[in-house]
């Protein structure tokens, strides 16, 4: 073969790109000489080596293959689109005028004749919804969504109004939670939280872990808190949710 | 010799053509068969004499394909048997650029073999529609069965422009008309000129 294989590569990947365009209906079917190109693929076919470029090569064929279906059915809808050239009739049509389009066209459409029907089931279907229909003034009157609040945040006064907690005392409060665990060192969190007021030590020890002052651990299936000796700083968020008290 | 038949089938058949029962008009032809009997193609036959005077006619329409996989066999409705004039087809609601529009896509499809990029036929038709009209007007040509896009983005004929579009026709009243140049690409009228 007087070509180098890596011209004969780029040739016949050419030759594969021609072939999508065609099937892809970006250029026609005989723009693409098939004879021309079978014979350079025969040409370059006994310097194959390599897996790749066989695949390639198999590549092609299949795309030629391909082409001249194209060029079959071409030539039939030609011969079945009245002798007129397909080309010539895509190219002239931005040349034509709105009125000459809408003409050619209304020259040969026959509109299909239907007729909108009333049936006595769609009129008894029709009676009931209006039987059942609410007046249009309980209609408009704006009903309950039926959906909760939106969540908001609460914020320490709100807390000491439900009596949650104390305002004045809350952070002794923490530091008395914070000392227990450390003496404690881990303790199961259920356990520690139910030596009280479950809702208030739970609020408790939740700033405990939020503030770096206690890890939450799960192990076994179980919720371990363990008291860090100091304040850990915390990076990232992550947010666990633990139901105290009611229905989960 | 024309075969006898009832009065009573040819009105049902007619009922049954030309009501709209169900997403698409006319009926299938298993549907003909269930109601009108065996002989449903002799009945079909009288009621297009019937219709004659109306201008109507029954139309078989058996393109594979067409009304998708589903529905094999011939689907019948009934058409207008003539063609309309363009005063006509105004007073019927459609506008000179939308039937110019629907003229085009339909014959961009036909001489691209059946099946065009839908940039393709909007391009066409934006040229001489606007671009903000083309999208909606090739919207409009999809959803009322003339044009049908598959999931690559091609447009090809919808069952309604085989059963309603004389393609031999178009095709060769376009070919035939004179192309106007640059005169027919001016701003986009929404009637025509009187």
């Amino acid at each position: 073969m007087a070509v180098p294989v890596s011209k004969a590569r780029t040739d016949l990947r050419d030759l594969l790109s021609a072939c999508r365009a065609v099937e892809e209906r970006r250029k026609g079917p005989f723009d693409l000489d098939v004879g021309e190109a079978m014979a350079k693929a025969a040409e370059y076919f006994p310097a194959w080596r390599a897996l790749e470029d066989l695949r390639l090569d198999a590549a092609v064929l299949n795309g030629l293959a391909r082409v001249i279906q194209i060029q079959e059915a071409r030539l039939r809808y030609e011969a079945g689109l009245f002798l007129a050239d397909p080309q010539f009739l895509a190219s002239k049509l931005p040349h034509l005028s709105q009125e000459a389009l809408a003409d050619a066209l209304l020259a040969g459409w026959h509109p299909v004749a239907q007729l909108e029907q009333v049936t006595p089931r769609g009129l008894e279907i029709a009676k009931r919804y209006f039987d059942a229909l609410l007046p249009w003034s309980v209609r408009r009157a704006k009903e309950p969504s039926g959906r909760p609040p939106e969540a908001r945040g609460m914020t320490e006064e709100d807390l000491a109004a439900l009596g949650v907690l104390r305002r004045e005392g809350f952070l002794g409060f923490l530091g008395d939670l914070w000392d227990e665990l450390k003496a404690t060192g881990s303790s199961d969190y259920w356990t520690f939280v139910h030596r009280g007021d479950a809702v208030q030590r739970a609020y408790g020890a939740a700033f405990l872990v939020s503030y770096g002052y206690a890890e939450l651990v799960p192990t076994d299936g179980r919720t371990e808190l363990r008291a860090n000796p100091q304040r850990i700083e915390r990076r990232g968020c992550r947010s666990a949710i633990i139901v105290v008290g009611g229905e989960a | 010799m024309t075969e006898a038949v009832p009065p009573e089938k040819i009105k049902r058949a007619a009922h049954l053509l030309l009501f709209r029962r169900g997403r698409r008009p006319g009926a299938r032809d298993y549907e003909l068969r269930n109601r009108l009997g065996p002989n449903y193609p002799a009945v079909i036959e009288r009621l297009n004499e019937v219709l004659k005077d109306l201008d109507l006619e029954v139309r078989g329409i058996s393109d594979p394909g067409v009304f998708g996989e589903e529905e094999s066999g011939k689907r019948y409705v009934a058409v207008l048997k003539g063609t309309m004039t363009p005063a006509d087809a105004r007073l019927s609601g459609w506008k000179i650029d939308t039937l110019a529009g629907l003229s085009a896509a339909i014959a961009l499809v036909l001489a691209k073999q059946g099946k065009v990029p839908r940039e393709d036929v909007e391009d066409l038709l934006a040229d001489k529609l606007g671009r903000w009209r083309t999208e909606a007007l090739v919207d409009t040509f999809e959803r009322s069965g003339y044009l049908q896009e598959d999931v690559d983005g091609f447009l090809a004929l919808g069952w309604r422009a085989y059963a309603e579009v004389d393609f031999k026709e178009l095709v060769t009243r376009l070919l035939a008309a004179k192309p106007v140049g640059a005169a027919g690409s001016g701003e986009p009228t929404e009637e025509r000129p009187e």
